[in-house]
């Protein structure tokens, strides 16, 4: 029994070990900044600046002067006004593979989404959640704004 | 205070208050990087399609799905800031080889030049530079070349020393063909390498 308790603990080591690796992994950047903007990964909030990683389960927060904008690595453009938050939930960009999948939450604030290469192949891969309902597009851009609640 | 501006505040004093719109939404925009289809919004209660620029859907806790059309003025109100924090577009290349060897056709030596010079002006910046072949030969050996001929590629930009946040090298070997081909066919428009700048 210890020892199934031991093998058990080792093997969702190792599971926990294959998606933060995968996280850490930047899949963008952060390409243009104003005012205050915050990232979180794992709890601790930082500053960010032009050239910070964006890596999935990262959530960025804008203050009331804050905007900023990022471009992920199939070409998706995200920008996005004050009062934002915001988290990138998904990405996987092979197409070789078919795999394809860009997730992201916006919780508060406003979005601006220009469309890349992952929607212009699999345009059903591209979801944007937000607290009441769950956007989806064949266009090149739209834009959302969540009210605080 | 001009009088144009007075009248400027007062129209948008008027387009908040007719506020049938709702507080939170999804707008499609006429857009200048492709075409305008369709935005489509999934609820608990449903599925909304818009289809028209300035349409909207309602996001609101009360009645999300429903739509309707936000003036312009509305959308660049609500979106001036998170507009104006949009970063550059990325731009794309390709190269192209001479028959089977590795030398650059000279079309594509002078698309590398105007690469450098984008990237030299272009601040931040990052770079994939992905291989490509034909389906003539094993899908293997393909993979292994078309690293081979992005590696060449990325080598002569990183020769530059340019200040990128990243340069990354990927082989799509005959999985992405530009011209679609059946297999073991020799293209030479398939023997290529993109560079994306991001």
């Amino acid at each position: 029994m210890k020892k199934n308790a031991w093998l058990f603990l080792c093997l969702s080591g190792l599971l926990a070990a294959l998606p933060a690796h995968g996280a850490s992994k930047p899949v963008g950047y952060v390409m243009t900044v104003q005012g205050n903007v915050t990232t979180t990964l794992k709890g601790t909030p930082t500053v960010i600046k032009v050239g910070t990683p964006v890596s999935v389960g990262t959530t960025f927060e804008t203050g009331e002067n804050g905007s900023f904008g990022i471009t992920l690595e199939d070409g998706s453009v995200m920008s996005f006004g004050p009062q934002s938050t915001f988290t990138l939930e998904a990405f996987q960009f092979a197409p070789a593979k078919g795999a394809l999948k860009l997730a992201a939450s916006l919780k508060r604030g406003t979005l601006n989404y220009v469309a890349g290469t992952i929607a212009r192949l699999k345009p059903e891969a591209v979801e944007i959640l937000t607290p009441n309902g769950t956007i989806a597009s064949r266009s090149a851009q739209f834009m959302a704004k969540i009210d605080h609640e | 205070m001009s009088e144009a501006f007075r009248r400027g505040v007062w129209l948008l004093f008027a387009v908040w208050l007719t506020g049938c719109s709702s507080k939170s939404y999804v707008v499609l925009v006429d857009s200048p990087y492709g075409e305008t289809r369709d935005v489509t919004v999934t609820t608990p209660t449903g599925t909304t399609q818009i289809d028209r620029t300035q349409q909207a859907v309602s996001l609101d806790k009360q009645a999300p799905g429903r739509t309707f059309t936000l003036p312009p003025k509305q959308i660049l109100m609500d979106f001036t800031p998170a507009l104006a924090a949009q970063p550059t577009l990325p731009v794309y290349y390709t190269l192209y080889f001479d028959g089977a060897s590795n030398r650059l056709t000279n079309a594509s030596q002078e698309t590398l030049q105007r690469i450098l010079a984008t990237l030299r002006k272009r601040t931040p910046a990052a770079v994939s530079v992905i291989g490509h072949t034909d389906t003539l030969g094993s899908a293997s050996i393909n993979e292994k070349v078309g690293l081979q001929r992005a590696q060449l590629i990325a080598r002569q930009l990183q020769a530059r020393h340019l200040d990128l946040l990243e340069l990354t090298v990927a082989s799509h070997g005959e999985e992405n063909l530009l011209i679609k081909t059946p297999p073991n066919t020799a293209e030479l428009r398939n023997r290529r390498v993109e560079v994306i700048i991001r």
